[in-house]
């Protein structure tokens, strides 16, 4: 009974005669391994977002009428251009203010004045006198606070509400024309930078992402940093949400884009091979070539991936079968 | 009646003429073909489940379909193979049931059966053609390098194949090679940037390519036909079909995917010439039809065939059955004209007189004259059996006419005085109550041989008939024609040559010192009996030997798991090898199945290689040295086991058992592992049998199977129905066609696919976008690799496991025996399993069961006969001694020649014992005569021996040169019927020796 045991070990001793003829007409061929350390890739599906932190909507600080709009959806605006002129009621309104308010603060400062050189000559009393330098004060810093009350809306030019943009990007969103009427609860545009993008890999729960990866897109590689692993999971497939801020380097990356986030793992020592070069039997096995033919040797699988394995258990320089390996299992199976 | 022929005699030679004239008309007209087809009464049903695997197809299909046919009228045995994706049932009928009454039997079947099996599998019935039916194999070739293999398929398939189908007798045509499709290979990856789902992909190819009839419409123009084209007609049509649209825009099939000619997908099998895949084609013939003039009509209709193909296309006739035919036939044309001249010798010099011997010659081609318009009238064909009947008969039908002739000629010599005619009708009268018995006797013999069934039946009856109507030809010829052409042609002459008065004094010593030695020539005889008794056993069993067809099948079992390019690999290498020699004319493989049908798969191949003439083999003498020499060099291919057959043999040996092998062992039982297990423990068994070769357990296990099982939990989260899932797996793995591209008047097939069919890529299909992420196939189904059966045979409604040996210079018999043996010691078998033994061994054994029975009926009869004749059961047993005689000299030329019992050889005993009987009767019939006439016993008994000496000794002599061509003969077509010759010839030697010196003391110490 024990001899049983062993019928394993003499199957895998056995030696497939192959010689080199037959080989070639069988179309067998070998690959010489050489172990190597390896990086290993894991491919995730993800889908490309705006990054939220990179976009601005941009709402004049009052109510009023876009006189003139210098930009539109599509146009890339550095930071201080020039967006939109808006006339805004208000500002008119403090415009007259302040005209009025020049008007008086010139009677009080004429009024000083006169009340001044005539108290100086003791015609008046110093009350009548101070009375009248308490009204230029008045008036003075009336016209000052509505100055100020004005450069408060922004930039004015006349009537007109001048609107610059705060961040450089592109406009994304054009939400008013000319005529519209804007103003706090009415938005003008929005201006998205695209410098970064988020990048949003599902993968199965549990997954601990290396901190860097690349997204490939119409064969570009764009580098990628690990931002945050979502503590909930995508509640319809139950997946682990990762996000990924991507550099954009060519501006090519847009919202939206469904990509690969391919992401290295730590290297491990071992072979790639073809993936019909590892043959499952008892366990999983190659054929290495030897003097006469092929010996089956087992390997421990590492890493599937596409049409490739990576396996551990060979030294440098054997020599592996690696087509039409079919032949020497059903061989072996025999 | 003599007198009244000899006075009528100008009308006889008259009727003669007549007899020639007509004679040789049939001789040209009758039907020609190679040799009885032994194909059982069988119906075939396929059905094909796409994407089953073999335990389902068993399961689903082929249970249902076997339980409705096992209860059919006459049915007798139900075989079924169930293999993935295809489920095979042969239904076996009793012998002699109407093929077409057992198709419509069957066919009322099916429609019942259409209910009881799963939706979209449909059964229909195989071709009505026999085992026999592949009579011709052709391929198309391309000569200018412009045409692809699915060219040239679509040639075959619209050009040809309507010329080979029309003519008379074609059933069907297998044809092998890639059909034209059109590939849409869809890029998952653009799937997914454009948001699109390959269910939406299918849909829209399905509906943009609609064809309606809109019935007629008056108008002004007049009565228009309404059509709505809506097909596709080009690649461009198809790439501009709308997929997806969106607000403002639509993603077009263009967008996500490419399309190209190929090939349409999932192709089991190729055909291959000189290792070179070319579009092979076989023409499977209807049964009862007449292969000789079939495959020379198709060979005509091909010549047609061509002219309509483009330049630079050929069609070459690789293989056709007709050629064996050709062979085997002339063969034995050359075997009975060198036996007619070896018989004229050696009776021109047993008679000593030209003109006794031309006419006992002519009496041979007027008895065949005779017989051919007898069998062409009877609807019998010349075949190797028939015409073999004929040319190991070829003595016995001289026989008669020589006795005419030879009493006729005595009497003329004797009585030189007498009249003429009254010396005929008087020698003729004399000689006619014995002929007749005599050619009655022999005739008799060979009626058990109609007790016998299946193949034998079908080999052999047509060879006993043949030798029956021959004989009786025969009788005809010598009473009839033989005294009106004495009258004209003999006259008297010397009695005796001074050659042959020397033997017979020579003889006569012998006799009366064999009467001196009487006890110990006696017993000399009984112990060469009980001699031979010894040697029968020692002879080996076999059901037939087999005949040289001039090729060699090799049979190629590959794993289970190969692809179609391995398996050209391993086609194109046992090719190579042969055509290494150059004996080889050329070769072909076949890989797998044909279009539909044939229950194989790519890892199986057979590869013919076809042969030159033996007498140009240089390399080596005989088949079996070539095969061997093959089985060497292919041994160092790994993975592969093969198995050497000839194309026709291997064909019977399938029809017989449903096995491909000369011996093939089924367990049967319930549980496929076990029984697989067990036909292992058997394999190792018989390997390690003396003799075995070519042994292969067939594998039944270990084909992998991809399984894609829908996780319904998440498939309904998401509203999705398995059908939907199974779509995909039918459209974009299965192949499934979505529309056709019209071209002229062509209509080729738009399937699906990805760029790549990988594993990875499969598991990655989109199949479903959703917010947020998408889901891949493996997220809403397993995909897993498992392995699953190959090919799950059933017998009976029983599962077995199938071991299959053929044998190299060992007999069958004893071979199974030992095996046999060794199993009942070796192996338990668990309850309700056991072990059977079919392939060639089941006929042998079937055979030699009936001629337990065929044997001593012979012998019973010719006993019946003898008593009939004589009246006393002394004598008729005194003549029955003979038959013991006969055996000695048949076993032991059968032990010295190598051959086995066999059917032909046990044929050949059976009629030994009645040419045998025949001497007995002669002699016996005489000294009666002579006692009768008042002489005394021991003078009577000498000059009976004396009297009948040269009569006896021309019967044996031309019975045993008739046969000699035939022994000698090395061509195709003489392997049947050489055991037969030995054992006549050493048995009629041996029966005339003890004819000759023992039956005179037996006679003389039995008779008071």
């Amino acid at each position: 009974m024990v001899w049983m045991l062993l019928i394993p070990l003499l199957v895998f001793g056995q030696v497939i005669k192959v010689d080199e003829n037959t080989m070639r007409k069988l179309g067998i061929r070998t690959q010489v391994v050489k172990v190597e350390d390896q990086k290993l890739e894991v491919r995730l599906p993800a889908v490309l977002r705006a990054n939220p932190t990179l976009s601005v909507e941009i709402y004049p600080p009052i109510e009023g009428i876009v006189k003139r709009l210098h930009v539109k959806e599509g146009d890339r605006v550095s930071k201080g251009q020039l967006l939109a002129e808006i006339y805004s009621p208000k500002i008119a309104e403090i415009n007259a203010q302040i005209r009025m308010a020049q008007v008086r603060l010139k009677n009080a400062e004429e009024a000083l004045k006169r009340e001044e050189l005539l108290y100086k000559e003791e015609v008046i009393p110093y009350a009548r006198y101070f009375s009248a330098k308490v009204e230029h004060e008045r008036a003075l810093s009336e016209y000052k606070a509505l100055l100020e009350s004005r450069s408060s809306l922004g930039e004015v030019r006349g009537d007109n509400l001048l609107v610059r943009s705060p961040k450089g990007g592109i406009v994304v969103e054009q939400k008013a024309v000319l005529g519209s009427s804007v103003g706090l609860q009415s938005p003008l545009l929005k201006i998205q930078d695209f410098s970064t993008l988020w990048a949003y890999a599902y993968a199965e729960p549990g997954f601990q992402p290396e901190s860097e990866g690349f997204i490939e897109y119409e064969n570009r590689i764009y580098p990628m940093k690990l931002e945050w692993i979502s503590p909930r999971l995508e509640p319809q497939t139950g997946k682990q949400i990762i996000r990924f801020s991507v550099e954009n380097r060519d501006g090519k990356l847009k919202d939206g884009i469904r990509v690969n986030v391919v992401l290295r793992k730590k290297g491990m020592r071992g072979v790639w091979l073809p993936s019909q070069a590892v043959q499952r039997m008892r366990e999983d096995v190659v054929f290495v070539r030897n003097k006469e033919g092929f010996v089956a040797k087992s390997v421990r699988v590492l890493f599937r991936e596409d049409e490739r394995v990576l396996v551990q258990g060979l030294s440098d320089g054997e020599e592996v079968a690696v087509s039409g390996v079919i032949f020497l299992k059903a061989q072996l199976g025999k | 009646m003599i007198r009244w022929i000899l006075s009528y005699r100008l009308f006889v030679i008259l009727l003669l003429v007549l007899v020639v004239a007509y004679g040789t008309y049939n001789l040209f007209r009758i039907p020609v073909d190679t040799f009885p087809d032994p194909t059982p009464a069988q119906v075939v049903i396929y059905t094909e489940t796409p994407g089953m695997s073999a335990e389902e197809t068993e399961v689903l299909v082929t249970k249902p379909i076997e339980s409705l046919l096992a209860g059919i009228k006459d049915a007798e045995l139900v075989r079924s193979i169930s293999l993935p994706g295809l489920s095979y049932v042969a239904v076996f009928f009793k012998e002699g049931t109407d093929l077409y009454f057992a198709r419509s039997l069957v066919s009322q079947k099916l429609v019942e059966a259409k209910n009881l099996l799963p939706q979209n599998v449909a059964p229909h019935m195989g071709p009505n053609t026999s085992g026999l039916g592949n009579v011709m194999f052709y391929a198309l070739f391309d000569n200018t390098g412009k045409f692809t293999l699915e060219d040239l398929k679509t040639l075959q398939e619209w050009r040809v194949k309507p010329f080979v189908k029309a003519v008379e007798g074609v059933e069907e045509v297998s044809q092998w090679g890639p059909e034209k499709a059109y590939i849409v290979r869809i890029e998952p990856q653009k799937l997914l940037q454009h948001n699109v789902s390959p269910f939406e992909v299918v849909k829209a190819l399905e509906e943009n390519s609609k064809v309606s009839g809109g019935g007629f419409l008056q108008s002004s123009e007049g009565d228009l036909v309404v059509r709505g084209l809506g097909r596709y007609e080009s690649i461009q049509d198809i790439l501009n079909v709308p997929v997806k649209r969106g607000e403002n825009d639509y993603v077009l099939v263009g967008d996500i995917a490419r399309i190209e000619e190929g090939e349409l997908p999932n192709r089991r099998g190729a055909f291959t010439y000189k290792g070179q895949e070319v579009q092979g084609n076989i023409v499977l013939k209807r049964l009862g039809i007449n292969t000789m003039e079939l495959v020379e009509n198709l060979k005509k209709t091909l010549l047609d065939a061509q002219k309509v193909l483009p330049e630079g296309v050929e069609i070459r006739v690789l293989y056709d059955q007709a050629y064996l035919t050709e062979k085997a036939i002339s063969t034995l044309r050359k075997a009975i004209i060198e036996g007619i001249v070896l018989i004229t010798i050696a009776i021109a010099i047993y008679l000593w007189n030209i003109r006794v011997a031309m006419l006992v010659v002519l009496s041979i081609p007027l008895t065949l004259f005779l017989t051919f318009t007898l069998l062409k009238n009877l609807g019998i064909s010349a075949n190797l059996m028939t015409m073999g009947g004929l040319a190991i008969g070829l003595g016995l039908f001289a026989d008669a006419s020589v006795v005419v002739i030879e009493n006729i000629y005595r009497h003329l010599s004797e009585n030189k005085k007498g009249i003429k005619l009254t010396i005929i009708a008087q020698s003729v009268q004399e000689i006619k109550r014995p002929l007749f018995f005599a050619i009655l006797t022999i005739a008799v013999v060979f009626l058990p041989i109609f007790t016998f069934e299946s193949v034998e039946g079908k080999y052999y009856k047509p060879l006993a008939i043949t030798i029956i109507l021959a004989l009786l030809s025969s009788f005809v010829v010598a009473l009839l024609f033989m005294p009106v052409l004495s009258y004209w042609f003999l006259k008297e002459g010397k009695e005796e040559s001074s050659l042959f008065a020397y033997l017979r004094r020579k003889y006569l010593l012998l006799l009366s010192f064999a009467f001196s030695f009487r006890p110990f020539v006696l017993s000399l005889a009984f112990i060469s009996f009980v001699l031979s008794l010894f040697l029968f056993s020692r002879v080996g069993r076999e059901f037939a030997p087999p005949l040289e067809e001039g090729a060699v099948l090799v049979k190629s079992f590959l794993d289970s798991n190969v692809s179609l390019e391995e398996s050209k690999r391993i086609a194109k290498l046992v090719e190579g090898t042969a055509l290494k020699y150059p004996e080889v004319v050329h070769t072909f493989s076949n890989i797998g199945r044909a279009e539909a049908g044939e229950p194989e798969d790519v890892n199986y191949i057979e590869t013919f290689i076809i042969l030159k003439p033996a007498k140009d083999w240089r390399n080596f003498k005989s088949r079996q040295e070539f095969e061997e020499i093959l089985r060497t060099e292919l041994e160092k291919v790994p993975g592969v086991e093969f198995g050497f057959t000839q194309p026709i043999q291997m064909r019977i040996d399938e029809l017989l058992s449903g096995v491909k092998a000369t011996l093939a062992v089924k367990v049967f039982g319930e549980d496929l592992d076990k029984i697989n297990q067990i036909a292992r423990q058997v394999e190792e068994i018989i390997a390690s049998t003396k003799g075995a070769v070519d042994v292969e357990t067939e594998a039944q296990t270990g084909k992998l199977q991809l399984r894609i099982e829908p996780q319904r939990e998440i498939m309904q989260r998401y509203n999705l129905t398995t059908q939907e899932l199974m779509d995909l797996v039918s459209y974009y793995l299965g192949g499934k066609e979505v529309a056709q591209i019209q071209e002229e008047t062509l209509l080729f097939p738009v399937v699906v696919g990805f760029e790549e069919k990988t594993l990875e890529v499969l598991k990655n299909i989109p199949v479903l976008r959703h917010e947020g992420g998408y889901l891949k196939l493996s997220d809403v189904a397993r995909v897993y690799v498992a392995e699953g059966y190959n090919k799950i045979r059933r017998e009976r409604g029983m599962r077995y496991a199938l071991v299959q040996s053929n044998l190299h210079a060992r007999d069958l018999g004893g071979f199974v025996k030992e095996v046999k043996e060794k199993i009942d010691k070796n192996i338990k078998l668990p309850e309700g399993y056991f072990i059977s033994f079919g392939g060639q061994f089941e006929n042998q054994q079937r055979a030699m069961k009936k001629l337990m029975v065929a044997v001593p009926l012979a012998i019973a009869l010719i006993f019946l006969l003898l008593y009939m004749n004589y009246g006393s059961v002394k004598d008729a047993l005194i003549v029955m001694l003979n038959v013991p005689f006969a055996t000695v000299g048949g076993v032991i030329t059968l032990y010295l020649s190598g051959y086995n019992l066999s059917v032909p050889s046990a044929v050949g005993f059976i009629a030994v014992f009645g040419i045998a009987t025949l001497n007995g009767v002669v002699l016996v019939s005489y000294i009666r005569n002579l006692l009768q006439e008042g002489i005394p016993k021991r003078e009577a008994i000498l000059e009976a021996c004396s009297k009948r000496l040269r009569p006896i000794l021309i019967t044996a002599t031309a019975t045993s040169l008739g046969l000699v061509p035939m022994l000698l003969s090395t061509d195709i077509g003489s392997e049947l019927q050489k055991p037969l010759a030995t054992v006549v010839i050493g048995g009629i030697f041996t029966s005339t020796l003890l004819t000759l010196i023992v039956l005179p003391l037996v006679y003389d110490m039995v008779r008071r």
